[in-house]
């Protein structure tokens, strides 16, 4: 897998922008200017996993798929690998109970056909404390364990993969 | 695998299941079905003449799929190049920043901003 690493980047979406290649994986160890649809602020840390994937060139109906299926994909995650129960809030959002863990967004280039497609995931992983405003939570917090993070990302981008064959 | 997801204090049951290709989405007793890869093969239903192409998609700019018109680029009377952000259309699940097919002058744009559209839409027109 094709995996670049940044320390602290804009958003890993924005960096995937310029990147052509499929399935190329963006990380980030914390974002600044991390971001849901529109102009929703991501509040990206140190700890937690972001991270964006080129996604091979397919037509909208199939990636408006592959996102919902997204976020199908990682609560099956947490639900298998942590014994959780997530809420999946349509389109793109994950919940444990009641509070947000995670966010999907994805965002395409398109002239005439799609010319550049990346998904981008902000899963709070090892975040020890939120501020009071957000409703939020991290998987540490609500499995007092330390997450793999690199472990939970090469799962997504498995079954990701799977979507595509 | 099965999931429960929580819209608007109400809770339904979702089942997905893989077949072959495709991928079913069951929500309570309802089916959806989705075609995980493009499998559907290309049709050609008009064998190859020479029938001169006019090709009038280049004048107008249509909207790829439905969506709000979150952000736009440009103005009428504006030169485009080829590639140029146009607008960003955004659906439930997705942006999708829509670009110039080929370089030309806007003549109009038909929508305003936050205005949802529909699929085939023309948003622009090219002069």
């Amino acid at each position: 897998m094709n995996i670049k690493y940044f320390e602290s980047i804009t958003s890993t979406n924005e960096v995937a922008r310029d990147i052509n290649k499929p399935w190329t994986v963006i990380v980030a160890r914390e974002q600044m200017g991390g971001h849901g649809k529109g102009d929703a602020h991501w509040y990206s840390p140190e700890g937690g996993l972001y991270f964006s994937i080129i996604l091979p060139k397919t037509d909208l109906r199939n990636l408006e798929t592959v996102t919902i299926l997204t976020a199908f994909i990682i609560s099956k995650i947490i639900k298998e690998q942590f014994n959780i129960e997530p809420f999946i809030k349509l389109p793109n959002d994950i919940y444990i109970n009641n509070k947000k863990v995670c966010g999907i967004l994805t965002q395409n280039v398109v002239q005439k056909e799609v010319k550049h497609s990346v998904i981008g995931i902000g899963l709070n992983t090892n975040i020890d404390k939120f501020p009071s405003e957000l409703n939020a939570t991290s998987l540490k917090l609500e499995t007092k364990k330390e997450i793999d993070n690199e472990f939970i990302l090469n799962l997504v981008v498995k079954e990701l993969k799977k979507q595509f064959k | 695998m099965n999931f429960k997801i929580k819209i608007k204090e109400k809770e339904y049951s979702i089942e997905i299941l893989e077949e072959e290709k495709d991928v079913k989405i069951k929500v309570g007793d309802k089916e959806f079905s989705f075609a995980s890869s493009n499998n559907k093969s290309k049709q050609s239903l008009v064998p190859q003449m020479s029938i001169p192409k006019r090709d009038f998609s280049k004048k107008e700019v249509k909207a790829p799929i439905a969506g709000a018109l979150s952000q736009i680029f440009v103005s009428e009377g504006d030169v485009v190049k080829e590639g140029q952000k146009l607008f960003t259309l955004s659906a439930m699940k997705m942006e999708n920043e829509i670009v110039a097919e080929k370089e030309g002058k806007i003549k109009k744009i038909l929508f305003k901003l936050g205005d949802q559209v529909k699929e085939g839409d023309v948003l622009i027109t090219l002069v």
